[in-house]
């Protein structure tokens, strides 16, 4: 290696190949993966999460949330521990970007937030209604990043009480109905309340937009199996008019 | 490429060449110095904040999610990477037997690269950080610095071209193939992560594969540069064998950039099942390094306990060696269920920088900075010894520390019966025993700084006031003429 020219010739070599193998082939595998057409009316999986949540992607990537969180159901384990009915393949992460799946669970995984009941949470709670569960869960989520350790007292989740914001509540106004919190007011001021700001609403947008809960051909939802066998052996239409447990349908990918 | 050996020219001597390099080296590794204490005190901050999380009211900058990256972001690209390709340019100067060419370049690059840090550091604090592994810096950091990094590599290629011997030596490799491994890296996440993400997991497949090769590629290539020219300088022996060296380079160049895909991961299966291949076949280059430094030293550690510069550069390697095998066993399909988001995998990066990177440029630059701000050597005073031995304890207590709290974590997850909140209480002991660790590099690492922007600042000092600073130096003048 006495040569200049060898040197540069085997660094490019080198990288080129490990380029080409690591990252254009697998481009070439999954490049052109499509979103997963469901039974009507749904639209196909994943669609573009809304205005909202998307500001809110944006949020927890600025935030650092994925230091903590993982949004990946791993197969083993995972499943039982109710983060998620199936294991997250490739299709699942389709709509959003930057892509942040995690690599420490400092904190539960979020792939499901969205669907999660009370019970699965780390530190399980209860509904207090029988109806309102997807209010009562984001109440409990604006509650929990103001104040983590009120809803967990072992968490080690830091405080974002700086994404909420302290408003006063003038004479014939009445507290917000999302205020944490009112506050007498002190020495003749206005009571005032604490209210989540634009960034929390959206964080909390984003989170509850989070489920990989769609059957795919990849990672079928548990009993899918057994459906599609009925449903074959019927010579029923493909498809279901229900979207509890429908059949997964094929799109030819190669599962990761 | 045409080399520069058909006219060969007498090589310049040490102190000559060390004239020419001495202030943009001096420069950069005092700012690389300087860097390495913010980012280990963001570092402790960060780590202070996950075990003590405060109840209510702080501000967004000062939590665990920002100031984690932003200290990985400072210590990989404001020290160990500007520490590695400053001490790289040396070398390849000193071993091709020629002042540092363009060296308005480097200083050019000096400049770019630490507006990037800064410009980076800042976007990550306030908010705009990529997310990434090892490549959390916005767009406007990023961007500079790889401007930077292209005037490093003009001028080590214009210094290699100008080289006055014919043997190239094993640091010149290592030196000359991270560069330009490093750039195109650089370039790839400029443009990948950045300005055209692709879609969907791909963007895993990127970041993955990027922060790998800016550990196995980069950073290997930097510290190993830095052994295999220390080493036989500080044992007084020539390096035991150039073979030994060419098996390390190909396996690390071929099969080391395979790593870092792990089972569980949302990617093809059969990337992982790649990367645990590789990363068993890269033992073999541990193999060879181990038994090379082995023979060099001829059985003959003594003279490490004397040079605390020495010391660290062994232990680096040491550590090295220690992270791959670590390595190679967790990528066992069987464990990595287990094992995967957890510390002992998460934790990787960190022991790269900590254990292996920040010992190897500390030990080196004990060696250069002190002949190029003085003209004397280091001394083996108790302040080096203290500052090695609290690097070496801290980097061990880090590692201990991690593989307790993954270990830990690895068994409460593994069985979904147990509460995740288990999961968390059984890794805390751990994670403060790497605290402990963190506090120890970081009061070593400040001495260490200090000792060094002192020693830049006397040099500054003593050549504005017109006396000569050490006779054994060369000016850059003297050199060109």
């Amino acid at each position: 290696m006495n040569h200049g020219a060898l040197i540069f010739l085997s660094a490019f070599v080198t990288i080129a190949f490990s380029w080409a193998g690591l990252v254009m082939t697998p481009q070439l595998q999954l490049g052109r993966l499509e979103p997963v057409p469901q039974p009507a009316p749904q639209p196909d999986y994943p669609t573009a999460r809304p205005g909202l949540a998307q500001q809110g992607l944006q949020v927890y990537r600025s935030m650092g949330c994925a230091e903590c969180h993982t949004q990946q159901v791993r197969p083993e384990g995972d499943v039982e521990r109710g983060w998620g009915q199936r294991r997250t393949v490739a299709q699942d992460y389709l709509a959003d970007r930057p892509l942040l799946v995690g690599s420490l669970r400092l904190g539960p995984d979020l792939a499901n937030f969205g669907v999660r009941e009370a019970g699965r949470f780390a530190v399980p709670w209860k509904y207090a209604t029988e109806t309102n569960h997807l209010e009562e869960t984001e109440a409990w989520l604006y509650r929990h990043l103001y104040q983590p350790r009120g809803q967990a007292p072992r968490s080690i989740m830091p405080s974002y009480a700086f994404l909420f914001e302290r408003r006063p509540i003038r004479p014939g106004q009445s507290a917000d109905a999302m205020a944490l919190r009112v506050e007498e007011g002190q020495g003749g001021r206005w009571p005032e309340q604490v209210v989540p700001g634009p960034k929390a609403r959206a964080l909390v947008a984003y989170l509850m937009s989070l489920r990989a809960d769609a059957p795919v051909f990849e990672a079928p939802l548990p009993g899918a199996a057994e459906a599609a066998a009925k449903q074959s052996a019927t010579n029923a239409p493909a498809g279901g008019t229900t979207n509890q447990v429908s059949a997964p349908i094929s799109t030819n990918t190669v599962s990761p | 490429m045409s080399d520069s050996l058909s006219t060969p020219r007498q090589p310049l001597n040490p102190a000559q060449v060390d004239g020419a390099s001495r202030w943009p080296v001096l420069w950069m590794l005092v700012k690389a110095a300087g860097w390495l204490a913010i980012g280990l005190g963001l570092s402790v901050w960060g780590w202070g904040r996950l075990l003590y999380p405060e109840e209510v009211g702080t501000a967004a900058w000062a939590t665990y999610g920002r100031l984690w990256p932003a200290a990985q972001h400072v210590l990989f690209y404001g020290f160990a990477t500007q520490a590695g390709a400053t001490l790289g340019l040396w070398m390849l100067a000193r071993l091709s037997g020629v002042a540092l060419q363009q060296r308005w370049l480097v200083f050019l690059g000096g400049i770019l690269w630490n507006l990037g840090v800064f410009l980076g550091v800042l976007g990550i604090l306030f908010g705009d950080g990529s997310g990434y592994v090892l490549w959390q810096a916005p767009l406007y950091g990023s961007g500079v610095m790889w401007a930077g990094v292209a005037a490093f590599c003009a001028s080590a290629w214009f210094t290699f071209q100008q080289r006055r011997r014919a043997e190239v030596y094993p640091s010149q490799w290592w030196t000359m193939a991270g560069l330009f491994w490093l750039f195109w890296l650089m370039s790839i996440g400029v443009v990948l992560l950045h300005c055209a993400p692709p879609r969907g997991v791909m963007q895993v497949v990127v970041s993955t594969w990027l922060a790998n090769n800016l550990l196995m590629l980069w950073l290997t290539s930097a510290g190993l540069a830095a052994l295999f020219y220390f080493v036989p300088r500080w044992s007084g022996r020539p390096l035991h064998s150039v073979a030994m060296s060419k098996m390390v380079f190909w396996v690390v160049a071929t099969v080391g950039t395979a790593g870092g895909f792990h089972f569980g991961m949302p990617v093809p299966r059969w990337l992982p099942a790649v990367s645990a291949v590789a990363d068993l076949m890269v033992l073999v280059a541990v193999l060879a390094l181990a038994l090379n430094i082995h023979r060099t030293m001829g059985g003959q550690y003594g003279g490490m306990w004397r040079q605390p510069g020495f010391l660290l550069t062994l232990f680096g390697a040491l550590m090295w060696m220690l992270v791959l095998v670590l390595q190679a066993v967790l990528s066992r399909p069987a464990l990595q269920d287990v094992v995967n988001l957890t510390f002992l995998t998460a934790g990787r990066s960190s022991l790269w920088l900590l254990g292996f990177a920040l010992p190897v440029m500390a030990g080196a630059m004990m060696y250069v900075v002190p002949r190029l701000a003085t003209g004397q050597e280091g001394c083996n005073c108790a302040k080096s010894r203290a500052v090695a031995a609290g690097l070496m304890i801290g980097a061990v207590l880090w590692m201990a520390g991690l593989l307790w709290a993954g270990n830990a974590q690895a068994n409460a997850l593994a069985d979904w019966r147990t509460p995740f909140m288990q999961s968390l209480a059984a890794a805390l002991p751990g994670m403060k025993l790497a605290g402990l660790g963190l506090l120890a590099i970081l009061v070593s690492g400040v001495v260490m700084t200090g000792a060094l922007i002192w020693m830049g600042c006397g040099a500054l000092w003593a050549t504005l006031r017109g006396t000569v600073v050490a006779d054994r130096v060369a000016t850059a003048e003297e050199v060109v003429a």
